[in-house]
């Protein structure tokens, strides 16, 4: 059992950590029936800020990582996910106010997606050679990861339309920040960061920050 | 978060105003953008569809997590000819959707995410009915629970069938012919998802090509996403595809 309501805070650089300096929190309720499951604290600008920076900065070795090192992390992310799954199915219920068959839709085309991605973790590193107009030259053409990816989800279907996202993401050797939206939290965020925690993704490849418009803005 | 210089792609679903907004500051920044933005996704029921699987798939894809869903049933376009037999069933069908407290297993239809979109949802029930929108099935409204109403013979031109309405409410608009309904669905700025129903699925596919939309799918509803397929709109529907190749 992992209890992800006491999960209340952003996931960075591999860590749990509270918002910073504003203080400020935001209550998680259940739409059906206004019981509070979560009192978030509430990341900063500056702590998303930082983030990027992270994420920049781990991508280097992400992106030297073997093939088998980014599948085995994804295999354990969809074990996480299959072996929580009545746990998850009963908060995607109670957070995003989804039926019972929402919700197992929901964890299903999660797994799905995450098994999916790891067959895209070997085309990075293959290279694919065209054919040369002047002879004797060689025309090699390589995929590579692209750095870091901004990801920003909604409150439906918050953990499938992140993982979309997020498991190619990994699984082609870039570093993830993530912000879901916060109405559901851990739909959208806590459960995706616990399971790449608990599969031992190095640290500052996925960051997960739970923060507001209020906050940070949208404008910049 | 989409200033920094340290991204190189921002992947954003949610609402066409703030993908907008996000694809002008990314594009100034020549950052790549995945854009999986707002729909108003038709259901087309042609002249020779089976109802029964019909109305089947269309309680589904408008019901399924009480409407709030981009690749939702926004307009259910119905050919004439079967018209009347598939409001009739549809109604029924509706009707008797259980709705309350999501916990329990036979839920259907559950709370809305907040109460402010509610409060959002009444207001355009209460718009639609003043410009008189004619109602099959009146929903009512329990704390954040709205059940489902239904509107027929809606013109696809009034605000109602040009709103994404993100709730249970069923818009229901008549075509004079296979054609036509192919226009009315055709008629929005989006173009996420879309569905036709028809008996005969060459003539199908070779009317969802003539569909502008990122995905049309044939004897199916409008909510389907496979990881292996392309998944993405057109028009105001957003930029890019989300897929994984295997």
């Amino acid at each position: 059992m992992v209890d992800f309501q006491s999960y209340n805070k952003s996931f960075i650089n591999g860590e749990w950590v509270k918002g910073g300096a504003s203080k400020r929190t935001y209550q998680n309720i259940n739409p059906y029936d206004q019981t509070i499951l979560q009192e978030i604290s509430i990341a900063t600008a500056d702590q998303l800020a930082e983030s990027f920076r992270i994420a920049k900065e781990s991508q280097k070795q992400w992106a030297m990582s073997t093939a088998d090192e980014r599948k085995e992390v994804l295999r354990k992310v969809s074990g996480f996910l299959k072996d929580h799954r009545e746990e998850i199915i009963e908060i995607i219920i109670r957070e995003t106010g989804g039926s019972y068959i929402k919700a197992n839709v929901e964890i299903d085309l999660t797994v799905d997606l995450v098994e999916e991605a790891v067959h895209m973790a070997d085309q990075l590193g293959e290279s694919k050679e065209v054919d040369a107009l002047i002879e004797g030259k060689r025309n090699k053409v390589f995929r590579l990861p692209l750095g870091v990816i901004t990801s920003i989800s909604p409150f439906n279907f918050p953990m499938n339309l992140s993982m979309r996202t997020i498991a190619p993401a990994i699984a082609l050797g870039n570093s993830v920040v993530h912000k879901p939206d916060i109405q559901t939290a851990m739909t959208g965020g806590v459960i995706i960061a616990k399971a790449f925690e608990d599969a031992g993704l190095p640290k500052g490849i996925f960051n997960c920050i739970l923060t507001d418009l209020e906050e940070i803005g949208m404008i910049c | 978060m989409l200033t920094t210089p340290h991204s190189q792609l921002i992947s954003f679903t949610g609402s066409t105003k703030v993908g907008k907004h996000i694809g002008e500051v990314a594009g100034s920044m020549l950052k790549r953008v995945a854009l999986e933005l707002g729909g108003n996704n038709p259901f087309v029921v042609l002249e020779d569809a089976n109802i029964e699987r019909a109305v089947d798939a269309a309680v589904f894809g408008k019901f399924i997590h009480q409407g709030q869903i981009c690749m939702i049933i926004n307009r259910i376009i119905v050919h004439q000819a079967c018209y009347k037999a598939f409001i009739e069933k549809f109604v029924e069908k509706v009707k008797q959707l259980p709705y309350g407290d999501p916990t329990n297993s036979d839920t259907i239809i559950g709370p809305l995410i907040n109460e402010k979109q509610v409060d959002k949802i009444m207001v355009i029930i209460e718009n639609a009915k003043k410009s008189n929108a004619k109602v099959a099935l009146e929903g009512k409204r329990e704390g954040n629970i709205l059940t489902p109403t239904i509107f027929i013979d809606v013109d696809n031109q009034s605000e109602l069938a040009q709103t994404e309405l993100f709730s249970p409410i069923a818009t229901i608009i008549k075509a004079d012919s296979n054609e036509h309904a192919i226009q009315l669905a055709n008629d929005t700025p989006f173009g996420l998802s879309s569905a036709i129903f028809t008996e005969d699925l060459s003539y199908g596919e070779q009317l969802a090509l003539q569909i502008n939309s990122g995905m049309t799918h044939i004897n199916d509803q409008t909510v389907n996403d496979n990881p292996m397929v392309p998944f993405g709109g057109s028009k105001a529907s957003g930029i890019g595809r989300l897929v994984i190749l295997g």
